[in-house]
């Protein structure tokens, strides 16, 4: 038996969306070409625009203004690096962003940076909102750009975007905002919350994995990231993948009310149950579930840790993600949990749940059973509790602690990781 | 099971040797809760050869195959040989390591000798014995 629980890092495809893409692969496969061309390119053409108008139409965009990739980062990284060449010339070299930002658009920024560009990240507080009066600090700076994540998929939070976009254009500043873990689950309206750029994925909504979209409004220019043929209106170039396209519009048109509705109905459940049967451990992110994403549930489980938690769930056919160091390749903690002010040593025994229509009631009650277990079973090998945790931080509050030779970077580069 | 050996898997979810010693011969402590491995190693010593041996740890996968593979080794040794077990033959004993857990095997060994180490000023004796 296995059960995935781990729906935001990828969704299980839907049948229709499959049966869509297959369809496409055998009859619709012409390279797409629109009036000039024969009547394969037409049809290849026509299928994308209808999934384009499909997109608009979810986010009350027209459908000039959206533009297919092959996903968030691709777009994130479109965005970020698009608005900076276009001010290649300017004197004005600042980008701001969420400091809990998809590591796409960090990385991008630091990227830029080897070019002349400055990047300042917004704080959060400890449930990942960034901090309005930090925002407009920045704002004050007259950045190019804001960047900030609509829903976090990390620790589950949802910013009010109407609100931010409104303090942005009051300092004459753009704003993106990053919807992958968003789009879809949470309504959005582009006119009416006036955002400029827009960043949508298809694979957490059971679409495949690599297709995404920009949304671009219309007046707003950025350089191209990718250069070559004038496909998507000469905005990014490069064979459209039509029947990625055309499953990417099949997904959207089956995540509906109904499946939010059932996602966060689940999410409640689980946590009553992680709430009955598991002890010492808290929630990251907003405590409430109407403030989360639905069907995201992100804990920390104090004296255990992340990975050995995933592995021994994973044996007992349940699947999660953890953002412990050491489960990362550079055995770093995630940066969105440093972000929030989580203590490193806390934020080993994190986990992350994420719910889909394809979990039953049945399996969130026998992944509590389990995971209570496991967590008693480490908490047995651990030599880690409430008392060693309160003496320790004891005594690193009067600067006792010998600090350890850093044995975690002894044999491996890495950046050859 | 992706990265890990059958071995480590073996050693992660059957671990041998948890546990306490009360009054312990020697006590080994290494790690710290920021960096996400701690492994405490208590050792019973009567006339130089390691009788019992128990650990906790708190860790990921591989930290807490090495401190079940450490004591394993390390049971029924002498003390002069148990010290002279190295991070090389914990990897080796679980079939390998993936690089970036190596760091993993270092603690176990590590937290081994410092037992022993412990157990040898307890006693009044000199560290020069072990070398």
């Amino acid at each position: 038996m296995k059960v995935f629980l781990d729906s935001n890092s990828g969704t299980k495809v839907e049948e229709q969306v499959i049966n869509s893409i297959k369809e496409c692969q055998e009859t619709i496969y012409g390279a797409p070409g629109s009036d000039y061309g024969h009547s394969f390119g037409v049809e290849a053409f026509q299928a994308i625009e209808e999934s384009r108008e499909i997109i608009a139409k979810k986010i009350k965009a027209t459908p000039s203004e959206i533009v297919f990739s092959s996903g968030n980062t691709e777009t994130n990284n479109h965005v970020i690096k698009g608005i900076a060449f276009k001010n290649w010339n300017s004197n004005k070299k600042l980008i701001v962003a969420s400091s809990v930002s998809h590591s796409s658009i960090l990385e991008s920024l630091k990227f830029l940076e080897k070019f002349g560009f400055t990047t300042k990240l917004i704080e959060v507080d400890s449930e990942g909102y960034v901090k309005r009066d930090h925002l407009e600090n920045l704002l004050a700076e007259n950045p190019i750009l804001v960047s900030i994540p609509h829903g976090n998929i990390e620790i589950g939070t949802i910013e009010n975007i109407n609100s931010l976009s409104k303090l942005c254009h009051d300092y004459n500043v753009p704003i993106h905002i990053d919807a992958s873990s968003s789009f879809c689950k949470i309504p959005i309206d582009v006119k009416m919350d006036n955002i400029d750029l827009l960043t949508l994925s298809a694979h957490l909504i059971h679409g495949p994995k690599g297709i995404g979209a920009l949304y671009i409004k219309k007046g707003v220019k950025l350089e191209k990231l990718l250069h070559g043929g004038l496909q998507e209106k000469n905005r990014r170039s490069g064979i459209e993948n039509v029947a990625g396209i055309v499953g990417f519009g099949k997904a959207v048109t089956l995540f509906t009310e109904e499946v939010i509705n059932y996602n966060t109905k689940l999410q409640e459940l689980l946590l009553k149950k992680i709430s009955e049967k598991l002890t010492d451990f808290s929630i990251t992110g907003p405590k409430e579930i109407s403030k989360r994403i639905p069907g995201h549930l992100s804990i920390v489980i104090n004296y255990v840790e992340g990975e050995s938690i995933l592995l021994h769930l994973d044996m007992a056919g349940f699947m999660i993600a953890t953002g412990s160091a050491c489960s990362s390749k550079k055995l770093q903690p995630s940066h969105v949990l440093t972000a929030i002010g989580l203590p490193t040593e806390i934020s080993h025994g994190s986990i992350r749940i994420g719910l889909s229509k394809y979990n039953t009631k049945e399996e969130i009650l026998q992944f509590v059973d389990n995971i209570a277990e496991i967590s008693q079973k480490l908490r047995d090998i651990s030599p880690v509790d409430k008392e060693f945790m309160r003496e320790w931080q004891e005594m690193k509050a009067k600067g006792l602690i010998e600090e350890d030779h850093d044995h975690h970077h002894d044999e491996i580069d890495v950046d050859e990781v | 099971m992706g990265m890990y050996s059958d071995k480590v898997v073996e050693h992660f979810t059957n671990p041998k040797n948890v546990g306490e010693i009360k009054n312990p011969s020697g006590l080994g402590k290494m790690g710290n809760p920021v960096c996400g491995d701690l492994m405490w190693i208590y050792i019973k010593v009567d006339n130089d050869i390691l009788t019992d041996i128990k650990f906790k740890t708190f860790g990921c996968a591989a930290a807490i195959a090495t401190s079940s593979m450490v004591t394993e080794l390390a049971t029924g040794k002498s003390i002069y040989e148990a010290y002279k077990i190295t991070r090389g033959d914990v990897a080796t004993n679980l079939d390998g390591l993936p690089p970036v857990k190596m760091h993993c095997s270092n603690l176990a060994a590590d937290a081994l000798q410092r037992a022993i180490e412990n157990f040898i000023k307890k006693e009044g004796r000199s560290m020069d014995e072990l070398i």
